[in-house]
């Protein structure tokens, strides 16, 4: 399997969506190719650091209120 | 009480259920849309907009995804809506396959590795990648959103936006491959 090949699996690897077969090939060219490693672990990062961007926050109070007033408005049509 | 037993209560009008329903998700909802918008208005906005729409569409919901993922479709399609009106300049679809189909033949590729510049509280970083991604066409930046940012599986995200799975998984690459090489970018110009 050439390199622009395994570029291409590169995101079925991360996602768990390789075939089996693909995979250890995948795997075996990682070992060898720099390149392609280099790749590989520059996208794990990008998402990592992605995921990172946004810190998981409550609802605030108000906003909070305000959904549940519009969402009982309804309740009486 | 479970999800689908509190679907089916709330389906015949019980509205306590309805409402444990939307405590259950709500956080979940309000931080797609700080996502999606990047700001508390418009979060709140699509909090609101979903839980409507979801209360008065409950009646055709027939739980073939769960309620969770019907939320996402409902929140991501008022997204969608809202953004196309947006005059935030995207770049083009062709030029994201241009610079990722070359990926590897550029001879300039950078390893991360051992780059001072590459840690996780580089905020300067941070920045580059999130207008990065607020640059990424719709199609693209709701996928990675979506995937990579929630979480959610591809079968989901492809039922979410009604796409097939091999077109989820090229979108998926190529937001990756995209966002890698802006961050690139930025690690070049910094060892210039």
């Amino acid at each position: 399997m050439d390199c622009k090949r395994i570029i291409k699996l590169i995101s079925d690897y991360i996602d768990k969506e390789i075939e089996e077969t693909e995979r250890e090939i995948f795997e075996q060219h990682i070992r060898i190719c720099k390149r392609c490693e280099a790749i590989l672990e520059s996208i794990e990062k990008t998402i990592l650091l992605s995921k990172l961007l946004y810190k998981k926050k409550k609802i605030p109070k108000k906003i909070e209120k305000a959904l549940y007033y519009q969402i009982r408005i309804r309740y009486k049509k | 009480m479970n999800e689908i037993e509190l679907v089916e209560r709330a389906k015949t009008g019980d509205t306590k259920a309805f409402e444990e329903l939307v405590k259950k998700t709500q956080d979940k909802i309000y931080n797609l849309g700080i996502k999606f918008f990047g700001n508390k208005e418009d979060a709140a906005d699509l909090l609101q907009e979903t839980y409507i729409k979801a209360y008065e569409s409950l009646p055709s919901f027939e739980g073939r995804s769960s309620f969770s993922t019907w939320l996402y479709r409902i929140a991501t399609n008022f997204a969608l809506m809202k953004l196309r009106k947006e005059k935030y300049k995207k770049i083009s679809i062709d030029e994201i396959k241009k610079r990722v189909d070359g990926t590897y033949d550029r001879n300039d590729l950078s390893d991360w590795k051992d780059n001072p510049y590459f840690h996780y509280r580089n905020e300067e970083l941070k920045e580059i990648l999130s207008s990065a991604i607020d640059s990424l066409p719709l199609k693209y930046k709701t996928i990675f959103i979506l995937h990579d940012i929630e979480g959610l599986s591809v079968e989901e995200v492809a039922k979410i936006l009604s796409l097939s799975i091999p077109t989820t998984k090229t979108r998926i690459h190529r937001s990756r491959l995209y966002l890698r090489e802006k961050l690139s970018d930025y690690f070049k110009k910094k060892g210039n």
